[in-house]
């Protein structure tokens, strides 16, 4: 069984919505970045909802940090949709800075 | 006779009586007739007459050999299938009998008998059908052999030499009665394993490597297949042959007496290079080796071959990553005035990767120093790379810049420009002597902030979070600056710490500060081991991260001279 589920919506043909579940974490990175590399190709606008992950650690969090370095280089949009071990890391390194954050009810 | 006459019933008879006896000749299994009193043979088929041959006997009545069942009791002549039927009427289907032929070669035969009774129920006779399943209980057992050597082969990689021993015994006695590992190192020939199913007999072989050191430049056996990389079969090994080969008489007489009967010599090659031999060597079975054997045997060495090839390979990978990690993290932090430091760093896993967590300490003008620690995303080469690139970034930003946010920025733009698309997190820090302690300013960039713990045991965050490295041009990085006295200590680690996993519990930073607060009296050093117990004692499971935990304790020495 994977411990990474991933779910993909797009709508109105802009956004495309990688919602994740489950933990992200060093043994579940690979998996999750070759979903967002397969969902950034369906629309500019790319949304990473981490609020069914109930657990993400610094790996986990490096691919939100390689997607934000993705997302300057080549001209996409991305926003994050945290839970609060997501949001914390994300303090702590900076990277809420670089992305947009979108607070959402979990 | 005119044509529409239909033959008479008695020359039909005959002519089916022709056809089936010319059937039943060229039958892919023995059919035997006995006659019952005189047990005589009647008939016999040519498959059947092959099958006596073979155990030297002109008929299967006679019963002079003999045969065992499954358990290895002995067949008596009366248990024979064919005088079972015989004699008391029995019908016997397929019983599985060891027998050993004249050659010496050991075969299991498959026997059936049933009686034959004329019309008034009469036994007059009995027939029996045989077929000789030694090949086939030969191919079974050497897919079963093959299964697991490939199992062997596969599962012990690191520990080429234990693998290539179970390999030995698992090939007897299915293989061989004897099977030998040679290893060709350095210009020497090195067993590695010897297998006989006779504990004594291993010792014997033991022993004669130690009297007779196998010649490299022999011209035949293990010495020239190392040395040409061709596998040598001798289907038969006549005792001239052991003679020519054996210059040493009594080396010659233990072979002489060992019986050996057939043998099988295969390189262990991979990559056009010979590494070793396989000797395969048949005794007791006296089984003759043909060349399908050879085949089964080249292969198989093949396959060793390339597990020790890839054994080697890891192995010096695991070398070339230890000494790549040496360069990472010093071997010692320099001594420093006023402060003892301590520091303890574990690499995940068996050394298979690089990490990517380092930490270094040199010394600054007027006695200040600077210290740092960091943690570069992901492992392996490039990853290294980058660590060492930040090191020393660092080391030498330090002697310009004007704060320890500064030199945190000028590694940002060396990261950003090096291409390496990989980001790191870090802290530097500086102290300073001053009066009762050290000035310490401290400057985070995407790193878990370090840990003051007082000397009487309150702990404090060092640093105010930052932007990680390598990623953005504009990064958000910070001085903070504090004082330490004598007694306290500063504690700075990797996420290996916090973030160490038991299920979905994470160590924390709760944890971690718990641990620091009881050992508020202890030095550096046994400080960052008090750490590094309690991660390693949260959970049973393997570390997925490296862990570096460097802390930096102000001596109270210090204060004593200052006072002074």
């Amino acid at each position: 069984m994977s411990k990474l589920l991933t779910t993909t919506e797009t709508s109105t043909g802009r956004t495309v919505t990688v919602v994740f579940t489950g933990t992200l974490d060093i043994s579940t990175i690979d998996q999750a970045l070759a979903e967002l590399a397969e969902a950034r190709a369906e629309a500019p606008e790319l949304v990473i909802d981490l609020r069914q992950v109930d657990f993400i650690d610094s790996s986990g969090l490096s691919v939100i940090a390689q997607t934000a370095q993705q997302a300057a280089e080549t001209g996409f949009t991305l926003s994050v949709v945290p839970n609060a071990q997501a949001r914390r890391l994300m303090e702590m390194t900076g990277i809420a800075s670089y992305v947009r954050i979108e607070d959402r009810d979990a | 006779m005119s044509p529409v006459d239909p033959p008479s019933d008695s020359a039909l008879l005959r002519e089916v009586r022709h056809w089936l006896a010319l059937a039943v000749e060229d039958l892919g299994f023995g059919v035997a007739v006995a006659e019952a009193g005189s047990e005589r043979i009647l008939f016999a088929n040519r498959y059947a007459k092959e099958v006596w041959r073979r155990l030297a006997q002109t008929d299967g009545v006679a019963a002079g050999y003999r045969g065992f069942a499954r358990d290895g009791r002995p067949y008596s002549p009366e248990e024979w299938p064919l005088r079972r039927a015989l004699r008391l009427g029995e019908t016997v289907s397929h019983e599985e009998i060891s027998v050993e032929f004249a050659s010496g070669t050991k075969g299991v035969l498959a026997l059936s008998a049933g009686p034959i009774r004329n019309d008034h129920d009469e036994l007059v006779g009995a027939v029996v059908t045989m077929y000789d399943l030694t090949d086939h209980r030969r191919a079974e057992e050497t897919l079963k052999f093959m299964a697991e050597a490939s199992a062997v082969l596969t599962e012990s990689e690191r520990d080429y030499e234990h693998m290539l021993r179970r390999l030995a015994h698992l090939a007897v006695p299915r293989l061989a009665d004897w099977c030998a590992i040679d290893l060709w190192e350095n210009g020497m020939i090195r067993n590695v394993g010897v297998a006989h199913v006779d504990p004594a007999k291993v010792e014997l072989a033991h022993e004669l490597q130690r009297r007779f050191p196998p010649a490299p430049d022999s011209p035949r056996g293990v010495a020239n297949v190392l040395r040409t990389g061709r596998s040598e079969l001798t289907p038969e090994i006549p005792d001239a042959l052991i003679d020519e080969a054996t210059p040493d008489p009594d080396m010659r007489q233990i072979l002489r007496d060992l019986g050996l009967h057939s043998a099988i010599v295969a390189p262990l090659s991979a990559h056009g290079e010979t590494l070793g031999a396989l000797t395969l060597i048949s005794a007791e079975q006296r089984r003759t080796y043909t060349s399908d054997d050879l085949i089964l045997a080249e292969d198989l060495g093949h396959r060793a071959a390339l597990s020790i090839s890839n054994a080697r390979l890891f192995r010096e990978q695991i070398e070339i990553n230890q000494a790549l990690q040496q360069s990472l993290i010093p071997d010692t932090l320099p001594s420093l005035d006023g402060v003892e430091v301590g520091a303890v760093y574990m690499p995940a896993g068996e050394g298979s990767q690089v990490g990517g967590d380092f930490y270094d300490a040199w010394k600054l003008e007027d006695g200040a120093f600077g210290v740092a620690i960091g943690d570069v995303q992901g492992k392996g080469p490039r990853a290294a790379a980058l660590t060492s690139l930040a090191r020393h970034t660092m080391r030498a930003a330090a002697l310009h810049a004007t704060s320890p946010a500064h030199v945190l920025r000028l590694l940002n733009d060396a990261a950003i420009r090096s291409d390496f698309k990989q980001f790191c997190t870090a802290i530097y820090l500086t102290m300073t002597p001053a009066a009762d302690g050290f000035t310490t300013t401290v400057a985070v960039a995407g790193h878990m902030p370090g840990m003051i713990r007082r000397a009487n045991g309150l702990i404090e965050q060092a640093g105010r979070p930052g932007t990680l490295l390598g990623m953005y041009e504009d990064v958000k990085i910070t001085d903070d600056t504090l004082h330490l006295y004598p007694g306290d200590a500063l504690v700075l680690f990797t996420d290996g710490v916090t973030e160490r996993r038991d299920g979905q519990r994470q160590f924390g930073e709760g944890r971690l500060r718990a641990v620091l607060s009881a050992a508020a009296d202890q030095e550096a050093a046994a400080t960052a081991r008090s750490v590094a117990d309690a991660v390693g004692a949260f959970s049973s499971s393997p570390a997925q991260d490296d862990i570096a935990i460097v802390v930096i304790r102000v001596l109270e020495t210090d204060r004593a001279e200052r006072v002074a």
